[in-house]
């Protein structure tokens, strides 16, 4: 006889059943499921450590760590292909999903089940500043973790915590940590489904009424109230901190880390409460401004009805049709013109040839090719930026002002000035939390650092306007029109 | 109907700004207007219609598009076409053209719902196993099939040729990271063919992990151009397809 809810337990069996099998490793084979489940556990402690290098690279460096640790011997080639086939089924290439067939007890029938190790962290995957992907674990693989802790994930978010409470109360701290942990991970995974929740509403609201896994059939009033519960036992879990004093010395220093994190996790829920909210809201709004929307069901496709139905299936009575269906797709564009006074408008930038001291090269061995020197750039700009946090903008005429000493320091390499005319060149968006190439981002950062007030910059954009005036930058080889950074807006 | 001149400057202002973003965030101040103004909302689409242009309003995005051979306007795509001029290069752009398609139709959803967007990418190999089969069946229904559309098939043979023979399988590229983009490998016509989606913005092009992924833009679009059935028929219409041809040849 074959229980309900047979599927549904299976396909939690298949993903650990097809973990790390189907590849070829020579002599690793026998250790390929190992491998990977480290793999997974590693992904997971740098998302719970908010750690955003989780990407390929970021995994066949951790792959290869593990295999060493394992005191195995491995080459470049066996790492990647474990960590293709954790990311991908067969054909790494092709960018498959896991795929496996599990009988359906209410069909009578075997279904597919498609699921996968690794997710898309969009949140961290800088794309369109050039960034890689960033993975995290799917539901999938995070249950693979939960199901070796002592707390399945069939126990709530307020059983986790009661637990937390309870560890706490007899003074089990180290244990109370890790708890702890896996409270923020289970807030951070409600977070997310919030945020793809909003995604996929605003997208199709229709997704309204297919979504409703999310919070169960919790009416708002009851949601509030199970927040309000929880809020209270965090309250409750913090009131332990006034016997801080009379701990013995050896636990105190557990129990000011658990606290700490205690107060992180505390917040992360706050902010989970304002996401839920926020989405209640929006799902009224929309309910209330476009009904529309929920009974306009498109029954067409592009797959189906155009393509597959029609051309594949078909042909087409004459190939340039093929050009009438695409076209549609594209937004008009408008011929430049370009502005006369442009062309009156003077850019030449000449610079300054570096001499090389090429004693240097033959006098050290490992020679490395000679870095920017942050320390001074950041000498440099600071003055801009503070420009920019005051009056919102910066003129490069401002540096004619110079003290022959400072032009010199100016001029000593090229990135300073290059820097400038990257700012000229291409608007920007000030991001703290940039992560890649872009040198902007780097200087924004390390002047943070430097003094956190420029954090009041961030997420700013940067822009630039010619200046009308007679004025000139012209500093020996160097001639720049007389432009202006500004702050939009300013 | 009658418009304010205060109307008609805004909506100006609006339509002008549409087409130098292309796509404008429905929260945008002048965008906003569209969707609040009637009378607004009607100039634009008057002015759109003279262009031969096309307003799609999403709940997120205004989108101006082009209305295929109408409008009077260049497009990233009709700017590829004139790259494709010369006899011998036409069969490239008529490759570019099924391999936009195949990506549309691989992306597209009956059912938008539950599914993750970013998880919709595609990998460039698969990509071009999809084309290889699609033309490989074309083909041999070519040969087979006396009904096939004739001017099709007939280019068909020349596009199934420059696949399959003149195209090279993929290289890496120089520096090991992705492939090489060398427009006479599979591949690297793959990335030309899809360049147009790419400057419109509506994909993302990671080459170095040999994937595209569609963005919402897309989405959008496609909803509004391919999946309203008045739309439908209007396409129908634009390729001329005729059954009747098919089934008297079949019946007779």
């Amino acid at each position: 006889m074959i229980e309900s809810g047979f599927f549904n337990r299976m396909k939690k069996f298949q993903a650990i059943r097809m973990l790390g099998t189907g590849m070829d490793l020579g002599n690793l084979n026998e250790y390929a499921y190992e491998i990977c489940f480290l793999l997974i556990q590693n992904i997971f402690t740098r998302e719970l450590r908010e750690n955003p290098n989780r990407t390929r690279d970021d995994m066949l460096f951790i792959t290869d760590k593990i295999i060493r640790d394992m005191d195995l011997e491995v080459n470049r080639d066996i790492v990647e292909r474990i960590v293709d086939g954790t990311l991908w089924y067969r054909d790494p290439s092709k960018q498959e999903a896991f795929l496996t067939k599990i009988f359906n007890e209410e069909q009578r029938k075997k279904e597919d089940y498609t699921f996968r190790y690794f997710k898309v962290d969009r949140e961290h995957s800088h794309w369109e500043q050039g960034g890689s992907t960033v993975y995290m674990l799917s539901e999938e693989s995070q249950e693979m973790i939960f199901i070796t802790r002592e707390i399945l994930e069939e126990f709530g978010f307020d059983l986790e915590q009661f637990y937390t409470l309870q560890l706490i109360k007899t003074g089990n701290f180290s244990k109370a940590r890790d708890s702890i942990d896996h409270l923020i991970s289970r807030v951070r995974v409600l977070i997310n489904r919030e945020k793809d929740y909003k995604r996929d509403i605003l997208r199709d609201p229709q997704n309204i009424f297919f979504d409703r896994s999310i919070r169960g059939k919790k009416t708002e009033e009851e949601i509030k109230e199970q927040f309000e519960e929880e809020q209270k036992v965090f309250h409750n879990m913090l009131s332990w901190r006034s016997r801080y004093d009379s701990l013995p010395e050896e636990k105190k220093r557990d129990a000011e880390f658990m606290f700490t994190n205690l107060e992180r996790a505390r917040a992360l829920h706050n902010s989970l409460a304002n996401y839920v909210i926020q989405n209640l809201a929006l799902e009224l709004e929309i309910r209330v401004k476009y009904p529309e929307t929920f009974w306009n069901i498109s029954n067409f496709s592009f797959k189906k009805d155009i393509w597959q139905n029609h051309i594949v299936k078909n042909g087409l009575r004459e190939i340039n049709d093929l050009e009438k269906v695409v076209s549609q797709l594209f937004s008009p564009q408008i011929e430049f013109i370009y502005p006369l006074d442009w062309a009156w408008a003077e850019q030449r930038v000449q610079y300054k040839k570096k001499q090389r001291k090429t004693l240097d090269i033959t006098e050290q061995d490992d020679w490395i090719f000679k870095e920017t020197d942050w320390e001074l750039i950041e000498d440099l700009y600071e003055e801009i930026f503070v420009g920019l946090l005051e009056k919102g903008s910066f003129s490069i005429l401002e540096l004619n002002l110079k003290e022959d000493e400072e032009k010199i320091k100016w001029l000593s390499q090229g990135e300073n000035i290059d820097l400038f005319m990257m700012f000229v060149i291409s608007d920007v968006t000030l991001d703290y939390n940039y992560v890649g190439e872009d040198e902007r981002m780097k200087l924004f950062k390390r002047l943070c650092n430097r003094d956190s007030k420029f954090r009041l910059l961030n997420n700013k954009r940067i822009l630039t306007r010619i200046e009308d005036t007679e004025d000139v930058f012209r500093w020996n080889e160097l001639f720049i029109s007389p432009y202006t950074i500004y702050i939009e807006g300013a | 109907m009658s418009y304010t001149n205060e109307d008609i400057r805004k909506a100006s202002e609006l339509f002008f700004y549409l087409l130098s973003k292309r796509i404008v965030p429905a929260n945008d101040v002048l965008a906003s207007q569209y969707y609040e103004n009637n009378e607004i909302s009607e100039i634009i689409k008057n002015m759109a219609e003279e262009g031969g242009l096309r307003v799609l309003a999403t709940r997120q995005n205004l989108h101006l598009v082009a209305k295929g051979e109408s409008s009077i306007f260049a497009t990233t795509y009709s700017h590829m076409k004139e790259r494709y001029t010369r006899l011998q290069r036409k069969r490239h752009f008529y490759l570019a053209n099924i391999i936009i398609c195949i990506y549309l139709a691989e992306i597209d959803r009956d059912n938008r719902f539950s599914f993750r967007i970013e998880d919709a990418g595609i990998s460039y190999f698969k990509l071009e196993e999809i084309i290889t089969n699609t033309l490989e069946a074309w083909k041999k229904r070519n040969e087979q099939e006396e009904g096939f559309s004739r001017d099709f098939a007939i280019a068909l043979d020349e596009i199934y040729h420059l696949w399959m023979v003149e195209m090279s399988h993929s290289k890496e590229s120089k520096d090991g990271v992705g492939f090489s983009t060398a427009s006479n490998t599979r591949l690297g016509f793959i990335n030309e063919a899809l360049k147009p989606l790419e400057q419109e913005n509506l994909i993302i092009n990671l080459t170095r992990e040999s994937r595209i992924i569609p963005k919402e833009e897309l989405y959008e679009r496609l909803e509004h151009l391919y999946h309203g059935g008045d739309r439908y028929e209007e396409i129908i219409e634009l390729i001329k397809y005729e059954r009747r041809d098919n089934e008297d040849a079949k019946t007779s």
